[in-house]
Order: structure tokens, then sequence, then C-alpha cells
């Protein structure tokens, strides 16, 4: 993909730094007038943990997850279970472990539900003003004002408990975050030149849409998702904590918070550590988001 | 009235679409409130006589229109689990709920703009490392999280304060602080930025050229063009903080609506659901109406005849 070459023409600023520094942090080299900061650095490398972690929860938990074992049952923290066990003498570890996959995935399904149809429809409504696309503006600034908690939970009732069903209702609350970002992108590079030269070399609504709009609207949508996937791992562990996601059995963080929560007084190790596994992953991904920001928006550096 | 004629216009189509919605899916899903309510035991004849007593035998359209009708004379319905009016199961809880939101919200200002102003006005010092630190951490915490760790900590362990329920006002210290976290980080974060950036305009130049003295400087010009972006903001993220409330009322046995609203989709109990989410709805958008006020009066820029 030609970004780079596209976005030297670009006359605004911050879009032109934006693609510069998006496509400098894709390929991770080359572009050395931008240092990566640490908090980047860090945050990638966090999360590289937790996927890891996600990954390979097979070969690394020392316990099968699943497995009762009632003369372990509510043991503390020890060297053989450092995280505890639970009351059916669950390692906690290992649920721990494999709870990583559920939350990340859940949060990924719930990014990439919304990512993609909330960018396309942005970039087609800012291609092509008018009746309908005004209309859409209006149904997603509407929607941006609905709690998510609503919807999550008229998906809950409608399609069952399940961590999927929590996946796509946290995806469709976010729509218009990346529909008005994708739009606001595409309008802000409407009416450059480079788009009038390809109209006028009689281009294709396609080949527009995806040689020239989506390179503009690609880095910032990049910065809207990571700056959003923390937020979207808490609320996928808040919901499944109140029982919305993930049910009991299945080891999502918050659901193993949900389990602990009887047990505040007498273990209280069933807590803190899945609390500790989802704030870690989110603060990887903050990390990752203020990061990415920093490099995008130079100017507004925070100090 | 300009204000108030804005609001309503876009509240009453989006609280009409969001019934609309959450009516059509339920009524895609398998399965029905007679369904659920009763056992799996029950007869053919006992399921069709309850779907009869709850309308489900007639068209989706004209059910919908039945519950909109309705909607306009203050009736929303029929609980199908408890057989109790709507209305009054709302009308119970709703006042704990409006408790709690505006508690945590009051208490969220309080301690974010007290920390992002004394970060601030020491820019650059320890102290402000030290806020923005704990800000960036803060923002990642489950806030459910701490509130089990503030539970096991003050109630269980120092007995401070009761554990759960709502009885007395130390029920609500722990949901309120516990929720007003969820507001404190990008309260802090945004005071401080909108402080540091109010003291570099122009207007505040003048000020200072006026020869006016720094306290009042800041009282006078800074605060109130500083709070104009705060407060917008604090509005923006009352829409998140109603889910952290349901969440926090579940998990301190707090009787709000939250709690009847999750507990609506367990039961499948649409009349309580609908019910339940349009009043929810209808409350964020009245806290972002009062948000609006409140810019509108701190505005100099915007007229007051606007209102």
């Amino acid at each position: 993909m030609n970004t780079s070459h596209t976005a030297e023409r670009i006359p605004v600023r911050s879009t032109r730094a934006a693609a510069r520094v998006a496509t400098s942090v894709l390929r991770q080299r080359g572009d050395t007038r931008v240092s990566l900061p640490l908090r980047f650095v860090l945050g990638l490398g966090l999360l590289l943990i937790f996927l890891i972690m996600a990954l390979f929860a097979d070969h690394l938990t020392p316990y099968d997850m699943a497995a009762m074992n009632p003369a372990e049952s509510l043991q503390s923290p020890s060297v053989a279970h450092p995280f505890g066990t639970d009351l059916f003498g669950r390692d906690l570890l290992s649920r721990v472990l494999y709870g990583s996959r559920l939350s990340l995935a859940v949060a990924l399904l719930a990014v990439t539900v919304a990512a993609l149809p909330g960018m396309l429809l942005g970039m087609v409504a800012g291609l092509y003003p008018g009746f309908l696309s005004n209309g859409l503006s209006f149904l997603m600034d509407a929607w941006l004002v609905v709690p998510g908690l609503l919807l999550v939970i008229a998906m809950a009732a409608a399609f069952g408990r399940t961590t999927i069903v929590l996946g796509i209702a946290l995806g469709i609350a976010g729509l218009p975050l990346y529909y008005r970002q994708a739009r606001t992108e595409t309008l802000r590079v409407h009416h450059e030149l480079f788009i009038e030269a390809a109209e006028s070399l009689g281009a294709t609504s396609l080949h527009m849409l995806i040689c020239h709009v989506l390179p503009n609207v690609m880095p910032t949508m990049i910065v809207v998702i990571t700056a959003r996937a923390g937020g979207i791992l808490l609320a996928v562990s808040a919901f499944s904590f109140i029982g919305l996601g993930a049910q009991p059995p299945e080891p999502e963080w918050g659901t193993l918070l949900a389990d602990g929560r009887d047990y505040l007084q007498s273990a209280g190790w069933l807590t803190f550590f899945p609390g500790a596994a989802i704030a870690l992953a989110v603060f990887a991904l903050n990390l990752i988001g203020d990061g990415l920001h920093d490099l995008l928006n130079p100017q507004h550096k925070r100090d | 009235m300009q204000i108030i004629f804005r609001h309503v216009l876009m509240a009453i189509p989006t609280l009409l679409l969001l019934s609309l919605v959450v009516f059509l899916l339920l009524e895609l899903a398998p399965g029905d409130a007679a369904t659920t309510t009763l056992d799996i035991t029950a007869s053919s004849e006992q399921s069709d006589y309850l779907r009869d007593e709850l309308g489900l035998g007639q068209s989706v359209l004209a059910r919908y229109a039945g519950y909109i009708g309705g909607l306009f004379r203050g009736d929303l319905g029929i609980s199908a689990k408890s057989g109790q009016p709507v209305a009054d199961e709302i009308a119970i809880r709703l006042p704990y709920t409006l408790l709690l939101v505006s508690a945590s919200m009051a208490l969220g200002t309080i301690i974010g703009v007290t920390l992002g102003a004394v970060a601030a006005f020491h820019v650059g010092k320890r102290i402000d490392w030290l806020v923005t630190a704990l800000v960036s951490i803060a923002t990642a915490l489950p806030t459910f999280w701490l509130a089990m760790l503030f539970v096991q900590f003050f109630a269980l362990r120092l007995r401070l304060l009761p554990v759960f329920g709502a009885d007395s006002w130390q029920h609500l210290v722990l949901p309120a602080f516990c929720t007003s976290l969820t507001l404190v980080p990008g309260i802090a974060r945004l005071t401080r930025a909108s402080l540091l950036d109010t003291i570099k305009s122009d207007c505040i130049l003048f000020a200072r050229a006026k020869g006016l003295r720094q306290r009042r400087v800041i009282w006078r010009h800074v605060s109130p063009l500083a709070a104009i972006s705060v407060v917008t903001y604090i509005g923006l993220q009352s829409i998140r903080l109603i889910s952290s409330v349901a969440v926090m009322e579940i998990l301190f046995n707090w009787p709000g609506l939250g709690g009847l609203a999750v507990r609506a989709a367990f039961d499948r109990d649409t009349t309580l659901l609908l019910g339940t989410t349009l009043v929810i709805a209808a409350l964020t958008f009245a806290i972002l109406f009062m948000v609006d006020v409140v810019v509108l009066y701190l505005d100099p820029r915007i007229s007051r005849k606007a209102i």
C-alpha cells in the first residue's frame, strides 16, 4: 500500500503526520525521525505476554483448568498453586491463564465486529454526502447517547447470555464512534486534489474508496481502535461479572471475579488475581493507545 | 427555549427507536415470557392462558402500537414475572438509582477536579507527576474489582462500613465512591489539561495585563472557562457511568434500576425490560440536558437568550 506516497500530497498537517507515523509504526523500522515512546514499547511487551498466555494456555497451565479436586478446596496461594484454589479445588492460575484467552477473544470480537462496518459506512457517508448519509449520521448520533448497558441487556435477553452475544452487543454499541471518525476523516480529504484527479481519470467508486480514502482513514482508525480496546476489555469483564456474558464454569476474568465475590472474607485471593490480570491487560492496551496517540499527534504530546 | 426544544426533538425519536429495537430484538428471539415464567411441567393450556393474559397472541405491530399507546398514558404494562405494574416497580427503585448517580457524579467531580487542579497549579513538580501517574494507573483498574477490594478492607476487615444493602446513609458511601472512580481519572486528566490550556489563552493574558491579582484571575477568569470542557466531558461520561452504576448496584445489592433491568434480562420479562430500558435512557438524556444548560450558563460567549 502506497500510504506514504499518497500522504505526501495532503496539506492537512495532522493527517500527513498520522499517515507517516502510522506507516513507520506498522513497519517497525525505517523512519527514524520519530522515536517510539517508552510506554508504547512497554505496553506492546505486556500485551505480548498476555497474547502468549492466551495462545499457549494449554501448554502453560500446570493443571487442568476444569479439574476439580475437593481435597484442595479454597487453598491459599502456595508454591503448588501460586494463585490458590477455588471452592472446587481448581487451580486459579490455570483458570486465569485460560481466562486471558476468553477475555481477549471477546474484546477482539467486539472491536472487529464494529470497526469494519463502522469504518466502511463512515467512508461511504463521507464520500457521498446527501439525504441518506445525513439520516445515517443522525441515527449514529442518537445511538451514541444510548448507554451500552441497554443494548447488552436487550441482546442478552433475546439471544442468550453468552460471550459471543456480549462481544457483538458491545461492538454494535461502539459502532457510531468508528463511523464518526471515518466520516470526519473522509470529509477532510474529500476535496483534495488527488481525489479530484482520480475522479477525472475515471476511477471507480470502489477504487477511490480502497486506494485513496482508506489509506487516509486507516491511521486515525488505528488510534481510535487502540484507544477503545482497554475500555472494551473492562466492559467485557464487567458484564460477565454481572452474568450477562461468560457463564460460571467458563474461566472469563469477570466470571472468576463473580465466583470470588462470595469468598471475600475467607478467600480474598479468588478476587485479587483475576482482577489484577484485567488491570494489567487494560493497562497494556492503554499504554499502547496513549503511545500511538502521542506518536500521531506530536504537537499534543502530554507533558 | 431553543435548547429544551432541541433536546426533546432528539430524545423522543431516540427513545421511540430504542423501544422499537428492543421490542423487535425480543420478538426475533425464540421463546417468550410465557415459556420462561412457567415451569417446564406446565401444560399447554396453562401457557396458552398466560399468553392470552399477556397479549402475546396479537401481531407484533399491534402489540408495539398498544405498548406505545400505553406509554403516553403513563402505563408501562404488567411485569410478566412478578405480576406487578412495571411503573410501580420502577417507581420504587428509581430514587435509589437517582441517589447513587447524583452522589457518584458529585463525588467524582469533586475528587477529579481537585486532583486535576492540584496537578495543573504545580505543573512539572513532583506532585504533578504523582497525580498523572495515579490517573493513568486508575484508568486501567476495573472499578468493580476495586469495589470488592474496598469491601474486603473497609467493611469486612475494619468493619467501618456496612457491606451490602441500602438501609442507611453509610450504605451509600462505598457504592457512591466506587462508582465515582469511573469518572475520576478522566475528569482529573481533563481538568489539568484545560486549566493549562486556559492559562495560556489570550483572555487570561488580558486579565493579567489589566493588573488583576493572581487569585482573582484564577477564580474569576480561568476557572469558568476551564470548567466548560470539564462539564461537557462529565455529560458525555454520564452515558458510560450509567452502565457502571448498574454493575455497582448488583455488586452492592443496591435496589436500583440497573439491577432490575439485568434481572428482567435473566427472566426475559419483556415489559419490565422495555420499561427499565426506556427509563434508564430517559435518565441519560436528562443528565445530558442538564449538562448542556450548565455549559450555557458557564460560557459567556454563548448568548443566554439561547436558553
